[in-house]
């Protein structure tokens, strides 16, 4: 009996008893390319490249309509969403369109998104929506995230400016989490009066809500 | 001649024959001393597996802007097309390893710094989303994108603000959007594309900066 029998794997010792090994020899490792990373596959271990991903943790369908009366929005009133729209919501909850602060009381809309300290606590969260009011007139209005939902307010991202009639914007606005609860609504800071207005139909297909969270 | 000779990988038996193969003693791994969480990575110049840190699963970013400084302490000229457009932040936010922004800085009157006046992207695929607003002096238009800073090229569409577009910039909207990939290190800068009517620089206020935004997302 001969030790060179001693296969491992299906590798042979070499004359002195050593027998190689490499990961090739226990996996299935197809060609890796530099900076490929090892990861598990279906039935062994494969090559795969990595990439960053960041999910939405709040999204709205920007393709639906729906029915509702007219209500015209103030200055300061914070511009409301209807809640069957949304196709994404983690940890995020709603403030109810209720108060002095929207054009229209009613639990199936909502005026503001809360933030729960402990949950959000050192994270970054990127805000992006298009807005789309409904104008018979000519109107100026500016939208704009900001951190508060009544008219005491910190801005968290630039302004955007609505001119004339049937026109749509995109705002932005980020936060970093200091671990206090927070609301953060979409604000009319400017608008002239009675001219932009909650309405319904094809109208909020414009409408688009993306919130995410950068870790 | 023993048995006990037979060496697998790196390790020789005990005495009882017993050979116990680690992770580290395959030829083409090299993982001494991983550390938790680490993940192993393909070297080609070594031919191996090496224990690494596992890639950050976070998105690379620059957000800068929505700060009111008036826009007469820029560096910007009177606006016509071809003009850098200046945004301010003195605090801007960038992740993204290995991209700067040149800002103003040095001058006396300390206002005249943290002007935005480039940006420079390393190697990767981004996305970019860039806003801002004038004043007009009657109705009008101001369109903006990015542009390379070598060729000039356009990296990103025509946002467009002002009241009377026309045919030509209207309809439209302020968000200049793009996707771009740079194979190195790229200069580029926001530049208006055309105007009508958009003011002086003594007569912008506070505006472009305060509405302004530049936000760059690093794919990969």
């Amino acid at each position: 009996m001969s030790y060179n029998i001693n296969k491992l794997n299906s590798n042979d010792p070499t004359d002195d008893s050593f027998s190689a090994l490499d990961l090739a020899s226990l996996i299935t490792v197809s060609n890796p390319a530099d900076g490929e990373f090892l990861a598990k596959a279906s039935t062994d271990w494969d090559t795969t490249t990595l990439t960053a991903q960041v999910q939405p943790i709040y999204a709205i369908d920007p393709f639906s309509s729906y029915n509702v009366s007219l209500y015209w929005y103030e200055q300061n009133d914070n511009y409301i969403v209807y809640k069957d729209k949304e196709v994404v919501r983690d940890t995020v909850t709603y403030l109810d369109a209720s108060g002095s602060y929207v054009p229209v009381s009613n639990s199936n809309w909502f005026q503001s998104l809360f933030f729960s300290g402990a949950a959000f606590n050192g994270k970054t969260v990127i805000f992006e929506a298009s807005v789309a009011p409904y104008s018979q007139t000519t109107m100026r209005a500016e939208v704009q995230w900001v951190n508060g939902y009544t008219n005491t307010y910190t801005p968290i991202g630039p302004p955007s400016k609505l001119h004339g009639r049937g026109h749509a914007d995109t705002v932005y606005g980020r936060f970093v989490g200091t671990g206090s609860d927070v609301y953060i609504s979409l604000k009319f800071r400017y608008l002239t009066s009675s001219t932009a207005w909650l309405s319904g139909g094809v109208k909020h297909r414009a409408e688009f809500i993306i919130i995410r969270v950068y870790d | 001649m023993s048995h006990n000779k037979i060496k697998v990988g790196d390790s020789a038996p005990n005495r009882e024959s017993e050979v116990t193969v680690n992770f580290g003693d395959l030829s083409d791994v090299t993982a001494t001393s991983p550390a938790d969480g680490q993940v192993m990575q393909y070297v080609s110049a070594s031919s191996s597996w090496e224990a690494v840190n596992a890639p950050s699963a976070e998105r690379q970013y620059i957000w800068a802007g929505g700060k009111a400084a008036a826009y007469s302490d820029s560096p910007a000229l009177n606006p016509s097309a071809g003009q850098i457009i200046y945004i301010w932040d003195d605090t801007p936010i960038n992740t993204i390893a290995g991209a700067t922004l040149d800002q103003t800085s040095g001058n006396a009157n300390t206002d005249e710094n943290n002007w935005i006046t480039d940006i420079n992207l390393p190697a990767g695929k981004y996305v970019f989303r860039v806003q801002t607003m004038f004043e007009f002096s009657a109705s009008g238009y101001a369109a903006y994108a990015i542009r390379l800073y070598n060729g000039n090229a356009l990296i990103t569409n025509n946002g467009v603000v002002g009241e009377s577009r026309g045919i030509n910039y209207g309809p439209s909207n302020s968000t200049s959007t793009g996707y771009y990939e740079f194979g190195s290190t790229t200069r580029m800068r926001l530049k208006l594309i055309a105007v009508s009517n958009v003011d002086s620089v003594a007569n912008q206020g506070n505006t472009p900066s305060e509405y302004g935004l530049i936000y760059i997302e690093k794919l990969s």
